[in-house]
């Protein structure tokens, strides 16, 4: 693709599209050229609105029908029986009185699959760390009948107050919100059938409705976050039973947040590695000076712009018994 | 980083007391029913909010209470030994009474007062003073409120009376969830 007509300068990209020089040659390496390029373009349009369905609060039929009598027009999303996307609406989707009745929840259509991938069971004990603002804790609630239990762990004190918020007007009940950081979690005698970790990152992947994340990170800064990242999903796998489910998300598109994290991790435990049935790319084995695990290639990289979405990286692991 | 000024913990005896008999004052037996099941609990802080919590969970949130920043559903708080029915205690209620009254305006979401103009019906009859759950079109919950009429007043009064007040700053309405929920 390095032909001269269409080869890519990263340093004109960067000034047409305001990102900084960094990002776009990461792109380049991480997705080729034309996927670059694509993924560019795509980031200045506009994503439609997507809202979950809660049978906590309604049936779909009940909800898709109030909805439609105020006009607003819905589509399926595939694979996602609870998701729809909102292709025209003369109302105001995040104030109406169906939304405050928690019948639905706005939610990115992608980031409703890592809840669907965890698959909780309505008798098992799920932690879903790091859990504001409540969108896949409630998701989860939802999977399992609003039975079982759910421990949802956030560290901030403002966001757990928008997590218990959005988990009551939603109608969850079988949920305990802990104010506490999950780099401690090993402190409580608690172990874990099920864990979801949408661990805190950089955002690359969101930089559509994001559009500050184009220059508001350094490279240090993403080192930063996968540090942290590491830790906490070090500390998640020690408190899953044997034989537990693990799955790791993050709406960064950066291998050091991702493949570079699980690498690190699959060093130091015991676990396996899922084949995801979803669409997507599969992880990257190698990523400048990383060599990763070769069981990476098994998660998924959602990039935006192939999936009319957010991006996202996800992984399903399994703690061996 | 740790909630040091909160403590969640079971209620007292007396502090169930309280929320059971205004429950039952209010919505009689079948409002009671709606707590079946249900443990309450306390989230003790400069508001005394209160909780339902299913048994399992009740047992998990004994283990790591000192930790604990919610469990279960908020259904009201206790000031000055009086239990205040909020937003997601009427819905539970609601589950099991027939104490409502169904509104044909949005207004009531915004924190603004139900005038009689504002009634499309009532399904029991209640009296001044009495707490009533609210519903607007297609039976959609909306909240709580106290009548400041009777059920017999409203079919008198002008289309201008306020029935219920509304309130901006407590967890009666909905709206309450966009005003101050995040």
């Amino acid at each position: 693709m390095h032909k001269e007509d269409n080869y890519i300068n990263p340093y004109k990209l960067s000034e047409e599209y305001n990102y900084d020089v960094y990002m776009i040659e990461r792109f380049v390496e991480m997705m080729g050229e034309e996927e670059t390029s694509n993924l560019l373009k795509f980031n200045e349009t506009e994503l439609n609105k997507t809202i979950r369905l809660n049978t906590i609060r309604s049936s779909f039929e009940h909800t898709v029908k109030l909805l439609e009598r105020k006009r607003i027009k819905l589509e399926d999303i595939v694979g996602i029986p609870e998701g729809k996307e909102i292709i025209g609406s003369p109302v105001p989707i995040g104030a109406t009185p169906e939304y405050l009745g928690g019948y639905y929840m706005l939610q990115g259509k992608n980031s409703m699959l890592p809840s669907r991938i965890l698959a909780p069971k309505t008798d098992e004990l799920i932690g879903d760390f790091a859990a504001a603002p409540g969108g896949k804790t409630s998701h989860l609630a939802q999977l399992m009948n609003n039975e079982g239990t759910i421990i949802a762990l956030e560290i901030s004190s403002n966001r757990c107050r928008s997590l218990k918020s959005n988990l009551a007007r939603m109608g969850v009940e079988n949920t305990i919100i802990l104010q506490y950081d999950t780099r401690k979690i090993n402190e409580l005698d608690l172990r874990f059938d099920k864990i979801l970790l949408d661990a805190p990152c950089s955002g690359s992947g969101i930089i559509i409705s994001d559009h500050s994340r184009k220059q508001s990170k350094t490279l240090s800064d993403i080192l930063n976050y996968q540090k942290y990242q590491t830790e906490l999903l070090t500390e998640s796998i020690q408190v899953l039973k044997p034989g537990g489910e693990l799955v790791y998300c993050t709406c960064s598109l950066e291998p050091e947040e991702n493949e570079l994290v699980i690498t690190q991790v699959l060093e130091k435990f015991d676990c396996k590695i899922e084949e995801l049935k979803i669409q997507g790319k599969a992880g990257l084995e190698k990523f400048q000076q990383y060599n990763f695990h070769p069981d990476v290639t098994k998660a998924k990289r959602i990039y935006p712009h192939t999936s009319k979405g957010e991006g996202f990286f996800i992984i399903k692991m399994v703690k061996e018994q | 980083m740790s909630n040091k000024t909160v403590n969640f913990r079971k209620t007292t005896k007396t502090e169930e007391e309280i929320v059971r008999r205004e429950i039952e004052e209010q919505f009689g037996k079948k409002g009671l029913d709606s707590l079946q099941n249900r443990l309450l609990w306390m989230r003790d802080g400069k508001i005394k909010e209160i909780c339902a919590l299913r048994p399992n969970i009740a047992k998990i949130a004994k283990t790591i209470s000192h930790n604990l920043y919610f469990a279960g559903i908020p259904i009201g708080s206790i000031k000055n030994d009086k239990f205040h029915l909020e937003i997601e205690g009427s819905a539970l209620i609601r589950l099991k009474s027939k104490k409502v009254i169904h509104i044909k305006t949005d207004q009531f979401l915004y924190g603004k007062s139900i005038f009689t103009d504002n009634v499309l019906r009532f399904d029991e009859v209640f009296k001044k003073g009495d707490l009533i759950i609210i519903e607007g079109r297609n039976n959609i919950h909306y909240g709580v409120g106290e009548t400041i009429i009777s059920s017999e007043e409203l079919q008198n009064s002008p289309s201008n009376t306020v029935i219920i007040k509304g309130s901006k700053n407590t967890p009666k309405d909905r709206g309450w969830y966009l005003r101050k929920g995040n």
